[in-house]
C-alpha cells in the first residue's frame, strides 16, 4: 500500500510543475491582501458586518424562482466541493433537497462548525474574525434550497467561537436573526459526521447513522438537510459575487477554489492556518512555514485519521485536494503536520491511535474492541515485546476492523496505522528488536483533554 | 512501559483488552451452561449406555442452540435498540464480546446437534438430508426448515466473520437475515421436536421475547442521550423549534 502511495505521488509530482518554478506568493495568512477567506483586517476580533460589506459589497439573496436555479447552477458551475473532508460536491446536496423538499418537510440548513479534528483550526478561524462571510454562505444556500432555517452546529468547548458568532449574527438584520439557530455539542471525535449532526440534531445521540437516504434528502427530523462545513459556505459567499469564472481561477488544477490548511507537527506556527490560493508544492510550503532544508521523514496529512506520507515523496507535489485524493492521500481537514526530526513517527502514531480509539462511538464491534486492542499492539511494537508474529498480525488485524464499521472512523485509524507501518517501516523493525530510537511523541499534535502527566520525574 | 505517558483517558488495562480476563463474558457462558446442563442431564441421564444417546445429545445440543441463538438475537438486537441509552449495564464493549461469544456457541451447539443426529442411525436424517431439503426419512417438511435456518445462520456467520475489506460493509445488511433464522429455527424446534409438547411454555416465552425485541427496536422511541445537542437561541431572537416544523411536515 505504501508503494503504491509513493508513486501515486511521485507520478502527482509531474502534473503541473510550472517553468519559473513554485512560488510562495500563492500562500497567504490572515489579512494578507491575496488571500481570498482570510484577506481583510489581521488585527483580533472579528470583522464586523459594516466593515465586511464595505470590502465586499453587500449581499444580494436568489429571490425569485429563476435566481435560485441560477445560484445552484454558478455552484454547479464553480465546483465548489465540501471542505470538512468528504469533497462532495456542494450543489448535487442542494438539488437533492430541493427534488426532496415537497415530500418530507421543508429544508434545513446546517452550517457544520463542530470541527471535532483536534488540530485543525481552519472553521475556527473563518467564525471568530471571519464569521459574516460564513453567515452569507448558509444565508444564499438557505434561499437557493428555500430553507427558513439555519442551524450553526458547534462544539461546546469553543465558547470563543461561540461568543464570536453569536456577536456577528446581532449585527444582522432582525428577519436573519429570527432564522439562525446556534447549538452546540459536547460529542468527541465522530460527532461532526454529518450522519451525527442529524442524528444529534433530531434529539438523538451525536453517533454516526447507518443512513439509506442522504440527509440532503432526509435529514433532521425526515427533513431535507444541507449539512455543510463552513470553509465551504464561506467559499460560497465569495463565488457569489465574484461569479464562478473568479472561484475556479484560484485553486490547483484538479480542484478550483483556494484551500485552507491547518501547520501542525515540526512547523515553526503549530495551529497557523493557511490559505492556499494558486500552485504551491510541500516543499514551499514547509520552508516557508518551518525551518525545513531538506523533506521531512514523514507528513501526516488530512487529520489524525490520515495518512503519514514520505516526506521525500511528497516533497514536490503540488498541494491541490483533487490530486492528493487521487494518489490516496486526501487532504481530509486540511491538516498538514511534518515529523520533527527529533520525534519518532511510531510514538506519535501510537499516541494519535490511543486518542482514536479512545473516540469510538460504541455502536460497531469491530471499532470498539478492534481500535483499542490495534493501539494497544502497537504499542507492544513500539516498546519492542512484541513477538515478530505480532508485529505480523497487527495488520491483519487492521484488514478485519476496517471498512466495517457504521462510519469510516475504523477506517481513518487503520489508514493512519498502515500508513505508519508503511513509511516507518525501518522504525517498526527497530523497535520490535528492541532497539529503541532517541524520538519521542513530539512535534504539535494536540489531544483534548491529554492530561494524563505519567512521566514526571 | 510504566515510565511512558499514556493519553489520559485510557488507563493502563483498558488499553489492553486483549490482555484482561473478561469477568462478564465468564458470568454470562456460566449463567447459559446451567440450563443447558440442566436440561442435557434431566433428557440424557435415564439412557445412558442406551442406544438413544446420541439422539439424547442431539435433541439436547439443538434445543441448546435454540436457547443460545435466540440470546444470541434478542442481544444483537439489543444492542441498537432505541432504549439502550437508558440502561448503562452491561457496559457495550461487554455487549459485543458477548455478541460474538454467543455467536460461537451457536455455531459449536448447531454443529453438535448435526453430527449427533446423523451419527444417530435411528433419526432418520443423513448428510445429505443436512443439506439438501426434503431428503430427510424423519418429519422431512420440518427438518427441511432446519435446512433453510442452516443456510441463512451460515450466511450471517460468514459475513459477520469476513466483514471488512472481504464483503465490505454489506455484512449488516446480511446480518438482518439472523431474525428469519430464528423463526425458521422455531418452526423447525416445534415441528420436528419429539417432546413440543412438554416445553410449550419453552417455546412460547422465547417466541414472545423475541416478538417483543423486535417490535420495540423497530417502533421505540430513542430515549434522552447521555450528551444531547443542547440548543442556545441566537440573540435578540426567539429560537424557533424544528419539531414543530418536523410534525407539521411528517406524513
Amino acid at each position: 500500500m505504501t508503494a503504491t502511495t509513493t508513486a501515486a505521488l511521485r507520478s502527482a509530482e509531474q502534473v503541473v510543475a510550472p517553468a519559473d518554478g513554485y512560488a510562495s506568493d500563492a500562500l497567504a495568512r490572515l489579512g494578507d491582501p491575496h488571500a481570498r477567506l482570510l484577506a481583510g483586517p489581521a488585527e483580533f476580533g472579528h470583522e464586523e458586518l459594516g466593515a465586511h460589506e464595505v470590502r465586499l459589497g453587500a449581499l444580494e439573496l436568489p429571490s425569485s424562482a429563476g435566481s435560485r436555479a441560477a445560484f445552484v447552477d454558478l455552484i454547479s458551475a464553480a465546483g465548489i466541493n465540501g471542505r470538512g473532508g468528504g469533497e462532495f460536491p456542494l450543489a448535487t446536496k442542494m438539488r437533492a433537497s430541493i427534488g426532496a423538499a415537497g415530500a418530507t418537510g421543508r429544508p434545513v440548513v446546517v452550517v457544520n462548525g463542530s470541527e471535532s479534528e483536534p488540530a485543525s483550526r481552519k472553521d475556527r478561524v473563518l467564525l471568530e474574525r471571519r464569521p459574516h462571510l460564513v453567515l452569507d454562505g448558509a444565508l444564499l444556500v438557505a434561499a437557493a434550497v428555500g430553507a427558513p432555517q439555519i442551524v450553526i452546529y458547534l462544539h461546546a468547548s469553543s465558547m470563543t467561537t461561540h461568543a464570536a458568532i453569536s456577536r456577528a449574527i446581532s449585527e444582522r438584520p432582525a428577519d436573519e436573526i429570527a432564522r439562525i439557530l446556534v447549538t452546540t455539542n459536547d460529542g468527541g471525535f465522530v460527532a461532526g459526521e454529518s450522519s451525527a449532526v442529524v442524528s444529534a440534531l433530531s434529539g438523538g445521540r451525536a453517533a454516526p447513522v447507518r443512513r439509506t437516504q442522504p440527509a440532503a434528502a432526509s435529514g433532521i427530523h425526515g427533513r431535507p438537510t444541507v449539512v455543510s462545513n463552513v470553509e465551504t459556505l464561506a467559499h460560497v459567499a465569495l463565488a457569489a459575487r465574484f461569479g464562478a469564472s473568479w472561484y475556479r481561477s484560484a485553486g490547483g488544477t484538479q480542484t478550483p477554489g483556494s484551500t485552507l490548511l491547518t501547520l501542525a507537527g515540526g512547523l515553526t506556527e503549530p495551529g497557523l492556518v493557511v490559505e492556499v490560493t494558486g500552485a504551491v508544492d510541500f516543499a514551499t510550503l514547509l520552508t516557508t512555514f518551518g525551518e525545513f532544508a531538506g523533506p521531512p521523514r514523514a507528513i501526516l496529512l488530512g487529520g489524525y485519521g490520515g495518512r503519514w506520507v514520505s516526506g521525500g515523496a511528497a516533497w514536490n507535489v503540488p498541494i491541490d485536494r483533487g490530486l492528493l485524493r487521487r494518489a490516496g492521500v486526501p487532504l481530509g481537514c486540511g491538516l498538514v503536520a511534518p515529523l520533527p526530526a527529533s520525534a519518532c513517527g511510531l510514538e506519535v502514531t501510537v499516541r494519535l491511535l490511543d486518542y482514536l480509539a479512545d473516540q469510538s462511538a460504541g455502536q460497531c464491534g469491530s471499532c470498539l474492541l478492534g481500535l483499542p486492542r490495534l493501539a494497544a499492539q502497537l504499542r507492544d511494537v513500539v516498546d519492542g515485546v512484541a513477538t515478530r508474529g505480532e508485529v505480523r498480525r497487527i495488520l491483519e488485524l487492521a484488514q478485519g476492523v476496517s471498512g466495517r464499521g457504521a462510519c469510516a472512523h475504523p477506517d481513518g485509524a487503520v489508514t493512519l496505522l498502515e500508513s505508519a507501518f508503511e513509511v516507518f517501516r525501518d522504525d517498526v523493525r527497530a523497535h520490535a528488536r528492541g532497539r529503541h530510537c532517541s524520538g519521542r511523541a513530539s512535534g504539535w499534535f494536540p489531544l483534548p483533554g491529554d492530561m494524563n502527566l505519567t512521566d514526571l520525574s | 512501559m510504566s515510565q511512558r505517558a499514556t493519553p489520559a483517558a485510557m488507563s493502563e488495562t483498558a488499553s489492553r483488552p486483549g490482555h484482561r480476563f473478561d469477568w462478564n463474558v465468564a458470568l454470562m457462558a456460566f449463567g447459559l451452561s446451567v440450563p443447558c446442563g440442566y436440561l442435557v442431564m434431566r433428557l440424557a441421564l435415564p439412557a445412558v449406555h442406551d442406544r438413544y444417546f446420541p439422539w439424547i445429545v442431539g435433541r439436547a445440543a439443538g434445543l441448546s442452540a435454540y436457547a443460545a441463538l435466540v440470546l444470541l438475537v434478542v442481544l444483537g438486537m439489543w444492542l441498537r435498540h432505541p432504549w439502550r441509552q437508558r440502561f448503562m449495564w452491561p457496559h457495550a464493549e461487554g455487549q459485543f464480546r458477548l455478541h460474538a461469544a454467543l455467536g460461537v456457541a451457536v455455531v459449536a451447539l448447531v454443529g453438535a446437534h448435526i453430527v449427533s443426529l446423523v451419527l444417530d442411525k435411528y433419526a432418520g436424517v443423513s448428510w445429505l438430508a443436512v443439506v439438501v431439503p426434503l431428503k430427510a426419512t424423519y418429519r422431512p417438511d420440518a427438518v427441511s426448515v432446519g435446512v433453510f435456518a442452516l443456510y441463512a445462520l451460515l450466511a450471517v456467520t460468514l459475513t459477520a466473520r469476513l466483514g471488512g475489506r472481504a464483503v465490505g460493509r454489506q455484512w449488516l445488511t446480511v446480518h438482518r437475515l439472523a431474525l428469519p433464522a430464528l423463526a425458521l429455527a422455531w418452526f423447525h424446534g416445534v415441528y420436528a421436536g419429539t417432546d413440543t409438547g412438554r416445553i410449550r411454555a419453552f417455546y412460547l416465552l422465547t417466541g414472545v421475547l423475541v416478538v417483543a425485541m423486535a417490535a420495540t427496536r423497530a417502533f421505540g422511541r430513542e430515549t434522552r442521550p447521555r450528551s444531547p445537542a443542547v440548543p442556545v437561541p441566537a440573540p435578540k431572537a426567539a429560537p424557533v423549534r424544528l419539531a414543530a416544523h418536523a410534525k407539521r411536515g411528517a406524513p
